[in-house]
């Protein structure tokens, strides 16, 4: 390259260059006006994605939502602030609240989760039920225990049921997301895994949900997507409307089904 | 020295480079016009001493004139930039611009101090031409041999009209045809230029053809700054003697204008009028001027014994041993010939060293 | 040794093109219509060409000065300057993200208020050109290093001032190396995640390629993810034919 082809590719990357930076400024947006800031859990992205817009259309607030794992949600939460946060999670919830980042009398149930045994569509282990997951041959996929909600849950649930010493040495991942958890069994990389009811209808033609019955889980109680003002809201007020809505409202109660959650009892379809 | 005819002056001039002291006090003075030649072995600081004329490298202490104006003196604190010098660099390896084409090398000096490029190219191709290299202007340097390079670095250092010029090794690069060729190119274009001009080298050939003035870098130290003949007639005296490949041998005063040197017997030659009988002397002579089979009656003749013998390019290359003294000499292939073929290992033969050839200094 | 090494480099290649194609054949015609469907493909797209853009000027523009004090060796304790430059290269970059997110809203918070970086796409910059920038360093006082000081000091004894000598010598020497500077540094910061996640957050309107993949991935949508993921390759592809471009042609002028 000579000096002018060089100066000419210069040329065009500052043109570039300037016309992004004007699109980034511009974007940027210097009147955002009222901003409520937002941590929501990401595997619920796409319900949430709704609801804020809904909230935002009911009240004209700006919802800045920034999506990510329970933990790292709670990392920026505290470095960063903000006024709401909604994990994955109760234990995440009950972290923040223990840090006294969350008002624990704003907490509420957001959508519920029931534990099922998520298997390959076909389900070529012919799994039926939880002693299923100890017979030997069949490939077992949990969440990681120590880290993740789900993993938690499926240890307990194991444990209870005495399960948990039969089925450990089945199992050949422990995931380190529900999401990475799910595309397992969609990939057949996995026989079975203890996953929530919702993530079978993220892949409804390649998983199939094996319902667990109810008694066995009925002591631990179905989880729950948790949702609470956080303790430095600038905007408290705005942000327990936020919660209120999310929880409560007819049309984020219709959002939450329809992505198959399950809602709190009481507020029937 | 008047101040009027002034090229370049170096006074006391110290520097250090990562902590050791390479030049340690160095002194030289070059009238306007002439070319001076710094001579000193590999590492002797040589380019060290151009990087500090040029700017480029700060000295410790002391004091750099070019054409009589201060460009550096340590108690004033005076440090031109270099391009405010006026001291036009011609590195060992030439440093010509490999992005830019023959033409654009020799005009660069121009665009850079303001001139308009149009007008730049057109004084270039005038200099080219000077230089016969104009047949190049649109080559890459890369393209070049290492003579035309030379030729195009000269070209653009002349075209900067610089009031000294500043050349570093300019022959070692080149093959020595070359440089047979380049050497009295470079002496005319330094004569018709008028120009001062510093050449740092190894080669004394370079000296001898090119310099004006001869220095000798030592130690960090300069000394010399006589013309090349003086300098071959009595390196003893400028401590050019061992870079020069002079032969050196201790020896005896006998009586003034003969001494005695162990295995070559009386010897006769211009002596320090200082010294005493007796006392301890150095003897010094080129190997070259040893003179095989001499006419009878030639003074200074003595008997060695032939030890090796190898032809080279331009005849023999003969060692003799004298007494403990080991001399090397080469002869011409025709002048042997003549003598009826170059001597045989073993054999005896006569040589003689002509008076004039010996330089003779207090041990 | 030849004929094994071939091999080698043939099944090399062979792996990373049955990883693209597994990356395509998984994302299907509904994973493309997913990810567009949710409006991150082509914002995605742009976004990351956008900021990549940015940074990678941002950071050849900072690293010429820098990499050129550095090969000149005109820093005092210039050894011990570069490896503390070149620290954060061996940092992850969710950490190099961490110690933004701490510095923008602790001690340097007066900095966010005028850039406004923490949660806009502005951060994205930020924490690209924090990756990138002792990359481009490297990088360019490698450029640097190859052009020898020797002709800055003639340039200089012909009365070329430093800034001509510098504008006339080693910029143009050093062209092609910036060039290649400046594409690696648009290629890593296309491939940034760690530290714009943090930085920037993990939101619709800072969701470069890999965050609008991860915001797709961990929503279960990895069809739509496998897409977006086909996308980005596509582009580094055409990154690194340029690079690739760049060397080839400097092969050919270099003796």
């Amino acid at each position: 390259m000579d000096g002018k082809t060089a100066l000419v590719a210069l040329g065009v990357v500052a043109a570039a260059a300037a016309l992004a930076v004007a699109a980034l400024a511009h974007h940027g947006g210097s009147d955002r006006g009222l901003v409520l800031r937002v941590y929501l859990c990401s595997a619920a992205r796409k319900p949430w994605e709704e609801i804020v817009k809904l909230f935002e259309e009911e009240t004209g607030v700006h919802v800045e939502a920034i999506y990510g794992s329970s933990g790292y949600l709670l990392a920026q939460l505290r470095l960063v602030g903000g006024d709401v946060y909604a994990p994955a999670s109760p234990y995440y919830m009950e972290l923040a609240v223990q840090e006294g980042l969350v008002d624990p009398g704003t907490v509420a149930k957001a959508a519920l989760l029931y534990p099922v045994i998520l298997v390959p569509r076909g389900n070529p282990a012919g799994v039926s039920g939880l002693e299923d997951l100890a017979r030997p041959g069949v490939r077992v996929g949990i969440g990681e225990p120590d880290r993740v909600a789900v993993g938690r849950y499926a240890r307990l649930l194991l444990e209870e049921t005495g399960l948990w010493e039969k089925v450990r040495p089945n199992i050949v991942v422990y995931a380190k997301t529900v999401a990475e958890l799910t595309n397992y069994v969609a990939m057949g990389a996995v026989d079975a895994a203890i996953t929530w009811d919702v993530n079978h209808w993220w892949y409804p033609n390649r998983t199939e949900a094996i319902p667990i019955p109810e008694e066995l889980w009925r002591g631990l109680g179905p989880s729950y997507i948790p949702i609470g003002v956080a303790s430095g809201s600038s905007h408290p007020d705005l942000a327990r409307r936020f919660v209120e809505f999310a929880t409560r409202s007819p049309e984020a109660l219709q959002v939450w089904r329809r992505y198959h959650y399950h809602v709190p009892a009481g507020d029937g379809p | 020295m008047k101040p009027a005819a002034r090229g370049l002056r170096v006074e006391k001039l110290h520097v250090e480079r990562g902590g050791r002291a390479v030049l340690q006090g160095a002194q030289l003075g070059l009238p306007r016009g002439a070319v001076g030649v710094v001579l000193g072995p590999n590492g002797a600081g040589k380019t060290t001493l151009l990087e500090a004329v040029l700017g480029i490298v700060r000295p410790s202490s002391g004091r750099i004139e070019i054409a009589g104006d201060v460009v550096y003196d340590s108690s004033s604190g005076v440090n031109l930039a270099p391009e405010r010098r006026g001291a036009a660099y011609v590195p060992q390896d030439y440093g010509l611009f490999p992005h830019l084409t023959v033409l654009e090398n020799i005009a660069f000096p121009l665009i850079a101090q303001g001139v308009p490029r149009r007008e730049a190219l057109q004084e270039a191709r005038r200099v080219a031409e000077a230089l016969g290299v104009d047949h190049l202007a649109s080559a890459r340097p890369t393209a070049l041999s290492g003579g035309q390079k030379q030729r195009v670095a000269l070209a653009r250092a002349l075209a900067a009209q610089p009031r000294l010029l500043l050349l570093d090794e300019p022959f070692t690069a080149l093959d020595a045809p070359t440089r047979e060729k380049l050497r009295p190119l470079l002496r005319r274009v330094l004569r018709e230029a008028d120009i001062t001009a510093l050449l740092v080298t190894h080669s004394f050939s370079d000296a001898w053809i090119l310099g004006d003035l001869v220095y000798i870098l030592e130690e960090g130290r300069l000394r010399g700054g006589v013309a090349p003949e003086e300098l071959a007639r009595h390196p003893l005296r400028y401590g050019a003697a061992r870079l020069l490949g002079y032969h050196i041998l201790e020896a005896r005063l006998a009586s003034p204008n003969r001494v005695k040197v162990p295995g070559l017997g009386l010897l006769r030659a211009e002596t320090p009028h200082s010294a005493e009988p007796g006392s301890r002397l150095l003897v010094a002579f080129r190997g070259d001027d040893i003179v095989l089979n001499p006419p009878p009656g030639t003074p200074n003749t003595f008997t060695a014994t032939v030890l090796d013998v190898t032809a080279t390019r331009y005849g023999y290359r003969i060692v003799l041993a004298a007494g403990d003294a080991v001399l090397t000499t080469e002869a011409p292939r025709g002048h042997l010939l003549a003598q009826g073929g170059p001597p045989r290992k073993g054999e005896k033969v006569r040589a003689s060293i002509p008076p004039e050839a010996i330089d003779t200094a207090p041990a | 040794m030849a004929r094994p090494a071939a091999v080698a480099a043939m099944l090399a290649a062979a792996a990373v093109a049955a990883l693209l194609a597994a990356l395509a054949a998984w994302a299907g015609s509904s994973g493309f219509a997913a990810a567009a469907g949710s409006g991150l493909l082509a914002y995605s797209m742009a976004l990351s060409v956008a900021t990549a853009t940015v940074s990678a000027t941002l950071a050849i523009v900072a690293a010429v000065p820098v990499g050129y004090a550095l090969s000149r060796r005109m820093v005092p304790a210039s050894s011990l300057v570069e490896a503390l430059l070149l620290t954060p290269f061996a940092m992850p970059p969710v950490a190099m993200g961490v110690a933004l997110l701490v510095l923008l809203v602790g001690p340097a918070s007066w900095l966010n208020r005028v850039l406004d970086l923490v949660f806009t796409p502005r951060g994205l910059v930020a924490a690209q050109l924090a990756v990138t920038f002792p990359m481009a360093i490297r990088v360019v006082r490698g450029a640097f290093d190859a052009v020898p000081p020797k002709l800055e000091a003639v340039a200089r004894s012909l009365g070329c001032s430093w800034w001509c000598s510098f504008t006339r010598v080693a910029l143009p020497l050093a062209a092609r190396g910036l060039s290649a500077a400046w594409l690696l540094s648009f290629l890593r910061s296309l491939g940034e995640f760690g530290a714009s996640a943090v930085l920037a957050g993990v939101k619709r309107d800072t969701a470069t390629l890999p965050i609008a993949i991860y915001l797709e991935l961990s929503g279960g949508e990895s069809h739509a993810a496998a897409a977006l993921a086909t996308l980005s390759a596509l582009v580094a592809a055409v990154g690194a034919a340029g690079l690739l471009m760049l060397e080839k042609r400097s092969g050919e002028t270099t003796p």
